[in-house]
């Protein structure tokens, strides 16, 4: 018996048979909304009585959250730029003086005294400030902060201050800088 | 698919079994046997294909301080068991600023997240890896089955190790999908 041994292979058949292979990307994004709070920050400081140059106790006012979860900017904008004594002639400058001899007295008064917030570590003084512009006093890196302290404190000026009260309104705006 | 080689074989066969049950003598006078055993040794190929489709090859997510995840469908189809590699680019979402801002107050811009491959047919196990471990080199696995026009997932899964940078995260995840072979091994 003849034996015809026939061996038919189609193209490739005895080759390791090529993987079939599919690649695909995919691009992920996500996004964190950006957050800058703080809370449980005291809307009125009250220095209390001042001493004749104004020297006062410094205010802390405490248990102050801050959140930032961003590097963020300090900025303080000050009303008047200073404490300004409530009267209606007093002057807009705390270095303008009452003059003695305009008012009657002996010696010269301020009507007017610069003071200073220290706010998660940096310090912003009103005598860098003039009336309704913000001034950024420095940046911080993103904060996660309870229970922290932000310090007012007066700054005594070299004239007597003239009898009466004295008032601002300060604002302080933290600024997330972006990417 | 290829039917190439079974037509062929038709063709080839018919011929050698008609000439071969003539009995008689050639042209030089030899004897020509009666009959003539043909053995075929007869062999396919069916082409290894696997296909991958994706719904969309983009994910957006909003990350949170909490647990999260996102997910895309797709659809396999394959004629082998299928083998999944996957590999990311960052080895989780990544802040577009992580290196750069000070994480020493305890911010983040890193959220690693859990890869799963999952396949919605009979007799498949998900593909599930960690983000971290597929950076320098691929991971992933067979889902254990041939995935016949099927359907399935991609999920990520994260929850955030600290507060998070605010701002955009991205990665990019590259998917190959492949057949094992006819030795089973991917």
């Amino acid at each position: 018996m003849k034996k015809l041994v026939v061996a038919v292979a189609a193209s490739g058949l005895f080759a390791t048979p090529a993987m079939a292979q599919v690649t695909e990307t995919i691009d992920v994004d996500a996004e964190v909304t950006v957050v800058c709070e703080v809370s449980d920050l005291n809307t009125v400081v009250n220095f209390g009585e001042l001493g004749r140059r104004g020297q006062a106790p410094r205010v802390r006012n405490g248990g102050v959250d801050a959140f930032c979860n961003q590097p963020s900017t300090v900025s303080l904008t000050s009303t008047n730029g200073f404490l300004k004594l409530n009267s209606n002639t007093a002057s807009t400058s705390d270095e303008q003086d009452f003059l003695s001899d305009a008012n009657g007295g002996l010696g010269q008064f301020a009507a007017g005294l610069d003071y200073q917030a220290t706010v998660f570590g940096l310090t912003g003084d009103t005598s860098d400030l003039t009336a309704n512009t913000a001034v950024t006093f420095g940046a911080v890196p993103p904060l996660n902060l309870r229970n922290v302290a932000i310090i007012y404190d007066t700054i005594a000026g070299p004239l007597p201050l003239i009898g009466g009260d004295y008032s601002d309104t300060l604002l302080i705006s933290l600024t997330p800088n972006g990417v | 698919m290829r039917i190439t080689p079974v037509i062929f074989f038709a063709m080839f066969v018919l011929p050698v079994q008609a000439h071969a049950s003539s009995a008689g003598q050639d042209s030089r006078g030899s004897a020509i046997p009666a009959s003539v055993n043909l053995e075929l040794a007869v062999r396919g190929y069916i082409k290894p294909r696997c296909e991958l489709r994706l719904d969309s090859n983009q994910i957006h997510a909003v990350l949170t301080d909490g647990n999260g995840s996102a997910s895309v469908d797709l659809k396999v189809n394959c004629n082998q068991r299928l083998s999944v590699s996957m590999q990311s680019r960052n080895g989780g979402l990544m802040h577009e600023k992580h290196g750069i801002w000070d994480t020493s107050t305890g911010f983040t811009g890193f959220v690693p997240y859990q890869l799963t491959f999952d396949v919605k047919a009979r007799g498949t196990s998900p593909i599930v890896v960690e983000s971290k471990q597929i950076q320098a080199v691929p991971g992933g696995g067979s889902i254990g089955a041939i995935p016949y026009r099927a359907d399935g997932k991609l999920s990520l899964n994260w929850k955030p190790e600290g507060n998070l940078f605010g701002g955009r995260y991205g990665d990019v995840i590259e998917i190959r999908v492949s057949g094992e072979g006819e030795t089973g091994r991917p």
